[in-house]
């Protein structure tokens, strides 16, 4: 009976040791997501190259700005860094036709933990947005929390024939 | 004629001796029955344990540390409601992402086991299982290095600091474990837990990493208990 017992004890700690487990998320960068639709809300593609450059601040355009996406051809999905500050501006250049489109996107920044083990991250949500259009149609909100999980957070409207 | 008599004589014989066979063996079942299940007293006492597995664990080296202390009552040598309060504690810093955490607070558990063994009533010890629903309401406190904004000229910095979040936590037990007296009144014991969480409240964005009486915040977790049992002289 004591033998038995102690297999059962040293089984029971090899289990335990076993189901230590990592449960940080895969993904700890954050990115908010915008998709390129037409009026009916179908999915659309920008064939020709597209440049996104992003800034915090209009004023800040020419000294502490990002280049994020560089000359990308047939985009659908944008998928776009938000500072840890409270506004995003993002200059969307259509190099062939040599026009700009602004986003101007509000949001609130939080950091997020989820297990002292995995770190910290910034999770934001989106409050307002705001379009300098010179192709685009409109810009709506759909999911306004910009997390570590993928998905849409706003949609960019085209019009048929405006679109590439 | 004569064949016919003899089968049916052989057939009557052996029903006879069937029968006889079978009360013989009922008495012997009724009486092996009024031996080994005795009328059990409704109450058969109680007891009080200490759990020391988080003070082992704190000497192996772990950031957790936690103590609790136990009464459980014994009904029918079969049922064994159970109150479980507790106190646990940690205050650590990752070495990777240098954050620290810290909390400390007191937890409870009620539940009740039940004794495998009851029908053995003679042997020292018993196998027993049991369910437990346990709380703990609690603060803890998170810090970290200032976060630094990656992009737009990296001038946007947000400090990780942030004191007595308060949280409570409810989870569900699932215990199975093993009991036996060492010396007179003393026992000593050990159960395995498989613990699911029923609900915390995550505030601020910032999770708990550890929960008193729960264990590593998750949606469940294993945990491994030993005890000091003292039964109660009354």
């Amino acid at each position: 009976m004591k033998k038995y017992l102690t297999y059962l004890l040293w089984l029971a700690c090899l289990f335990f040791s076993a189901c230590e487990e990592d449960n940080c998320p895969p993904n700890a960068l954050s990115y908010a997501t915008f998709s390129f639709v037409n009026e009916k809300g179908e999915k659309v593609a920008y064939k020709d190259s597209l440049t996104v450059v992003g800034c915090t601040e209009f004023s800040a355009l020419n000294t502490s700005r990002d280049t994020i996406i560089n000359r990308q051809t047939n985009t659908s999905i944008l998928s776009l860094p938000l500072s840890y500050g409270k506004q995003t501006i993002f200059l969307l250049h259509y190099m062939n036709i040599g026009k700009t489109d602004t986003l101007i996107i509000r949001h609130n920044s939080n950091p997020a933990i989820t297990n002292i083990e995995c770190g910290s991250m910034m999770f934001h949500r989106i409050t307002q947005v705001e379009t300098r259009a010179s192709i685009l149609d409109s810009l709506v909100i759909i999911n306004p929390v910009v997390d570590n999980y993928e998905k849409e957070n706003c949609k960019i409207y085209f019009t048929a024939n405006r679109d590439n | 004629m004569k064949k016919k008599i003899a089968r049916y004589t052989l057939l009557l014989i052996g029903i006879i001796s069937g029968f006889s066979t079978t009360a013989s063996a009922q008495k012997k079942v009724s009486l092996q029955l009024q031996e080994t299940t005795p009328k059990q007293k409704f109450y058969q006492g109680s007891s009080i344990g200490w759990g020391v597995e988080g003070l082992i664990g704190k000497a192996l080296g772990s950031p957790i540390f936690n103590t609790e202390v136990q009464w459980q009552v014994n009904l029918k040598n079969r049922f064994l409601p159970v109150v479980e309060a507790g106190i646990g504690s940690t205050n650590t810093v990752n070495e990777e992402t240098q954050l620290l955490y810290k909390a400390k607070a007191p937890y409870i558990r009620i539940g009740a086991d039940y004794n495998f063994m009851y029908k053995k009533a003679h042997l020292p010890g018993f196998l027993y299982g049991g369910l437990r629903i346990g709380a703990s309401s609690f603060s803890y406190d998170v810090e970290g290095p200032t976060l630094i904004d990656p992009h737009y000229g990296k001038t946007t910095s947000i400090p990780i600091s942030y004191q007595g979040i308060s949280t409570t936590a409810l989870w569900t037990e699932v215990v199975l474990g093993l009991r036996t007296k060492v010396y007179k009144n003393f026992a000593m014991g050990w159960s395995v837990r498989y613990k699911k969480k029923l609900s915390t409240v995550e505030k601020q964005g910032i999770a708990p990493w550890y929960i008193p009486g729960f264990g590593k915040n998750g949606s469940s977790s294993f945990n491994f208990t030993y005890s000091f049992i003292y039964y109660l002289p009354f």
